[in-house]
């Protein structure tokens, strides 16, 4: 009863976070942008007219509210669901995780419309000049040695996990390590084509891209230490049996990579301290 | 310090990139010891070919402008500022120019003139 309690309060909260906070907090941001920042004074950041962009924002909030109702249905389902089952029992686990995916879908979407946004901007710029600082970018400029060393100490340990705490086949184990080796390995890749890819807005500040590299560069280091923790949870749970805490677990997992995706996002990445000048109309003869 | 490339300009893209670092050099914007991108980080912010950026570093390494130390990256050459007062394609145009002269002068025509050259060219490359 208790952990049915429980994992109702965590819902809830997943629910919230994830598809009312959140969301919330991106209008906000948006609306600051088209309100400071409008298209009259700042063209090279409007490569389609505002009412596109009012559209999109428009269309974001609504698919959010439709999960955030989805969210609580699912709950009701769950209520009913887990009333039959007898307790100490793990009821409907994957529940979290697959309303999490479907939370994660507008903001997915928001991240397409994004690398679209960049794509019109790119095709847009008219300047023949191409500027480039003349420093190069390492790894260490972004992190802390002790973070990716506490990244590596992390991941090992799983995988000892893993293989010491045979609760299942090794079968299991061996799919569980190779799922997290490509999991870390598409990590490794987004983290590599941050650090030296093509530089997607054309207007963009030395110091912003900076900042952004550095912000995605540690987010994909938090990733994986959340991953490698969350399997290392789930794997003691299962061994000691308390297989009715995962439904709890799960939520709280996508709760956690919820913040460090999103809310990091928005928080870090301050839009006060965005450099907006270079997206001004004057600076088209650049 | 910033390197700032007009695609629309006449001049090569990659002549552009070396005599912008010469001169950073010259004007100390660029020390001895300064490590420089990577060709495919340099290329990739200019949004230019790597190979163009490939070309530009060959010349400056040729020129003592800048140095390669393997995995480590590329550097400032430590006598870059020295080197960078010496412009050996502009010394090639001077010499040749020279060259052409003294053979015009003592009668030989401009067909055998490209036909000696080509053949010395093609002597040194096989």
């Amino acid at each position: 009863m208790l952990d049915n309690l429980l994992f109702f309060l965590v819902f809830i909260s997943q629910i919230l976070l994830i598809s009312y906070y959140f969301p919330q907090k991106v209008k906000r941001r948006t609306r600051f942008v088209f309100d400071n920042y409008p298209p009259k004074s700042y063209p090279k950041l409007y490569p389609k007219p505002l009412a596109a962009y009012e559209k999109g924002l428009r269309n974001f909030m609504a698919i959010n509210h439709l999960i955030l109702v989805l969210g609580f249905v699912l709950l009701a389902f769950y209520a009913m669901l887990s009333a039959e089952h007898p307790a100490n029992k793990k009821v409907a686990e994957g529940l979290p995780i697959f309303f999490g995916l479907c939370q994660f879908i507008p903001f997915f979407l928001m991240e397409i419309s994004g690398f679209k946004q960049v794509k019109l901007m790119r095709a847009a710029n008219v300047s023949s000049t191409r500027k480039a600082e003349l420093s190069p970018r390492h790894l260490f400029d972004f992190v802390s040695p002790a973070l990716v060393i506490a990244t590596a100490v992390i991941y090992l340990a799983f995988i000892l996990v893993e293989l010491l705490l045979k609760e299942f086949s090794s079968g299991d184990a061996l799919v569980r390590i190779s799922a997290t080796i490509l999991c870390n390995l598409l990590l490794g890749g987004i983290l590599y084509w941050n650090l030296y890819g093509k530089k997607l807005d054309p207007y963009q500040s030395y110091q912003d891209r900076n900042r952004q590299i550095g912000f995605t560069i540690r987010s994909m280091f938090y990733i994986s230490i959340a991953l490698s923790l969350y399997l290392m949870v789930l794997k003691t749970i299962a061994v000691f049996h308390l297989e009715y805490l995962e439904v709890i677990l799960n939520s709280l997992y996508f709760q956690l990579i919820g913040a460090f995706s999103i809310f990091t996002t928005l928080r870090i990445l301050d839009v006060r301290d965005i450099n907006f000048d270079v997206y001004k109309k004057q600076d088209n003869a650049n | 310090m910033e390197i700032s490339i007009d695609i629309d300009d006449p001049v090569p893209l990659f002549t552009q990139l070396v005599t912008q670092v010469k001169q950073a050099v010259n004007q100390e914007k660029l020390a001895p010891g300064d490590a420089l991108p990577s060709i495919r980080q340099l290329a990739n912010d200019l949004t230019m070919n790597s190979k163009t950026v490939a070309k530009a570093y060959r010349i400056l390494e040729r020129d003592g402008v800048i140095q390669t130390r393997g995995y480590r990256g590329t550097f400032i050459h430590p006598e870059a500022k020295t080197n960078s007062t010496v412009d050996l394609n502009e010394w090639l145009h001077t010499t040749l120019n020279e060259t052409v002269s003294k053979l015009k002068a003592s009668g030989i025509t401009d067909s055998e003139i490209r036909i000696a050259f080509s053949q010395v060219m093609n002597n040194n490359h096989n």
